[in-house]
């Protein structure tokens, strides 16, 4: 993860450190010269004004005892006076002593110098009511060297005693803050050595990591900037062959917009013949309505021909009917000539003119049925002819019936025609509208290829440009290696 | 008018000429030279029945069938008041009788018989010497045939012959009864 800081965060990281450990020795130095302060402190505050009380109590006993003496020898009440200011700053003293005094000992040394004051007081005191009663002196001072020097002597070692005793305290709270200095100078030392020590670290390390990432930085530089060269002489290349290339599309372009021109103009051409074709189509069409109207009126009249024939037809059954009927009278006619001639050669000679008539009635009968076949036959071609007729009529009728479908269907291709042709004409006209729409197009694309074509020379200097940019910055590269890899840049 | 139409007219105008010159002129041929013959066809031969010979020919005549043990009876009809039977000609002269004859023809006789058969032909009249002798066998009733012209020739039934074999067969039938 370290490796992956930056510039910025190891420098950072670095002077954090050092910043840390800065005030980590601040505070600890702070501390210490606090805890000597304190020890020095304590020392002036405590052990030196014990030991300069102690030293008061020598003198103020030394003052009492003067003016004691001095009454004694001159017996002034002013020396009294004196002498009972003293004790009382002597008492005072005393108490505040007893007050700042923290050790059992110093207690009982302050009683012992009380008690030692007290006794010398009450000595001086005697004689001084011995002096204030005598005018001799030499019993007094008698007495006072008998009494008043002893008590003295116990007063004064008393109070030795008790400075001898804070001579020595002093002198241990000099040691002690003599202690307490040397150990906060000897720890301030040794975090010096320490942060001096952490810079130390921190500038091989922020020092090793710029050099080991600026190297590949200026390696990874050297390698892109190579890269950037052979790009710069590729983009170079092909700025160039695009350049060609351009101006082959322009000419060829100039050649399509000359195609798209007679283009448009073929299908304009294609638009009037198409146009021209419709009107004709049109035409026909009329036409066509007109002998599909002649073919219904054919149909018509080949429908009345039918209808006429199958007429013909019952006309001719009818008369076939009659002619049925005359066949059987002319049969019966001749079944009675028959009989007559029977009865007339039955009647022997009375009977021969009968028979006669009876002969020629048969002939005649015989005539009529031949003539009934006659008109039978003829009757039978008629009907066969009306057959024949009617057949044919039929099959004019689904002729006329098929040309009619014919027509239809010549009409409806004639409007087919015109349909496709006016379908024709539309795609003509779009795709002249179109073309044109398209030659506006390539002259625009014509314009952006010039513009591309400019653009791929200015791309070609501009690949100078580049390819001197990249020269440059290997050379960048090389000297800022040199400059922290002097080995590798050599 | 077509040359059918033409010839149809000068058929008719012939037609009236000889129908009027038929009783202008006399008789061309003695009539007693003369027979007069029913052309009748049984089976696929032709007959020929004398005129004299008959008292009647009828056409379409009901023929009312009776339970006989003659063969060749078919029943009985009417002629003019009088019952009379009727008999398959073509079955008594020995040909294939026919399924629905159309014609009879009446024997003359003391009893009128019918003679039913399934064509009539029409009527000749023919000269005497037409008529010539020849005796058919297997066809007892026909000893004469009547010679035609183009070379044709009718067997001239006898009519005695044939209703004598009838009423052989009607003795035979009652006999057999």
């Amino acid at each position: 993860m370290i490796r992956q800081w930056t510039f910025g965060q190891r420098i950072g990281a670095a002077i954090g450190l050092l910043v840390v450990l800065a005030i980590v020795i601040g505070v600890v130095t702070v501390t210490a010269l606090r805890g000597v302060v304190a020890s020095k402190d304590a020392v002036i505050d405590v052990n030196a004004q014990m030991l300069i009380g102690a030293q008061q109590l020598n003198t103020l006993v030394e003052s009492k005892s003067g003016a004691a003496r001095g009454f004694l020898l001159v017996r002034d009440e002013r020396q009294l006076t004196t002498m009972q200011e003293s004790r009382t700053q002597f008492i005072s003293l005393l108490q505040r002593l007893r007050q700042q005094v923290g050790t059992a000992e110093g207690q009982q040394l302050l009683d012992s110098v009380a008690q030692a004051e007290a006794a010398h007081q009450q000595v001086m005191d005697t004689l001084i009511a011995q002096r204030r009663n005598t005018a001799d002196i030499e019993p007094v001072a008698r007495a006072l060297d008998e009494q008043g020097l002893p008590v003295r002597a116990r007063l004064d070692a008393a109070i030795e005693a008790f400075v001898a005793v804070q001579e020595q305290a002093l002198e241990r709270a000099e040691q002690a803050s003599s202690d307490d200095a040397s150990f906060a100078i000897n720890l301030t030392a040794v975090l010096v050595g320490l942060v001096a020590l952490c810079a130390v670290a921190a500038g091989i390390f922020v020092t090793r990591g710029l050099r080991r990432q600026i190297g590949t930085a200026v390696g990874q530089v050297q390698s892109s900037s190579a890269e950037l060269q052979a790009a710069a002489t590729q983009q170079a290349t092909g700025a160039r062959q695009q350049a060609t290339a351009m101006s082959e599309i322009a000419t060829t372009i100039n050649e399509l917009l000359a195609t798209s021109r007679q283009i448009t103009e073929s299908a304009r051409r294609v638009a009037q013949i198409a146009e021209e074709t419709a009107a004709a189509a049109r035409a026909g069409d009329e036409i066509v309505d007109q002998g599909h109207e002649s073919i219904n009126a054919i149909r018509r009249q080949v429908d009345l021909i039918v209808s006429h024939m199958l007429e013909l037809g019952k006309k001719s059954q009818q008369i076939g009917t009659v002619l049925d009927i005359v066949s059987e009278l002319a049969e019966q006619t001749n079944i009675l000539a028959i009989n007559a001639t029977i009865e007339a050669a039955g009647a022997g000679e009375a009977g021969r003119r009968f028979a006669v008539v009876a002969d020629e009635i048969r002939k005649l009968a015989d005539r009529v049925g031949g003539s009934t076949k006659e008109i039978r036959s003829l009757i039978d071609d008629v009907r066969s002819a009306v057959n024949t007729t009617v057949m044919a009529t039929e099959t004019g009728a689904k002729a006329v019936d098929a040309g009619s479908k014919q027509f239809g269907q010549v009409t409806s291709s004639f409007k087919a025609i015109v349909s496709s042709v006016t379908t024709t004409t539309e795609a003509a006209r779009e795709i002249e509208l179109s073309i044109k729409q398209q030659m506006s197009a390539v002259e625009q694309v014509n314009v952006a290829i010039t513009n591309i074509a400019q653009a791929s020379r200015e791309t070609e200097a501009s690949t100078g440009q580049t390819q001197q940019t990249a020269s440059q910055l290997a050379l960048l590269s090389r000297d800022l290696l040199r400059v922290i890899e002097p080995e590798r840049a050599a | 008018m077509t040359d059918r139409h033409i010839a149809r007219a000068d058929s008719a105008a012939a037609l009236r000429q000889a129908f009027d010159r038929s009783f202008a002129e006399p008789p061309s041929v003695d009539a007693a030279a003369l027979h007069d013959l029913l052309d009748l066809r049984v089976g696929s031969a032709r007959y020929a029945l004398p005129v004299t010979d008959l008292s009647a020919l009828m056409a379409d005549t009901k023929i009312t069938p009776i339970a006989t043990p003659v063969p060749a009876l078919l029943g009985i009809t009417a002629l003019r008041g009088t019952m009379l039977p009727v008999y398959d000609l073509g079955a008594v002269l020995g040909v294939a009788p026919e399924p629905a004859p159309r014609w009879i023809a009446v024997a003359a006789g003391r009893t009128p018989v019918g003679l039913a058969f399934a064509r009539f032909e029409g009527h000749l009249r023919v000269r005497a010497d037409s008529i010539v002798s020849e005796v058919r066998s297997g066809s007892p009733h026909v000893q004469q045939v009547v010679r035609l012209d183009g070379g044709h020739s009718l067997a001239l039934v006898s009519v005695a012959s044939v209703l004598d074999a009838i009423a052989d067969r009607v003795r035979a039938a009652h006999i057999n009864e």
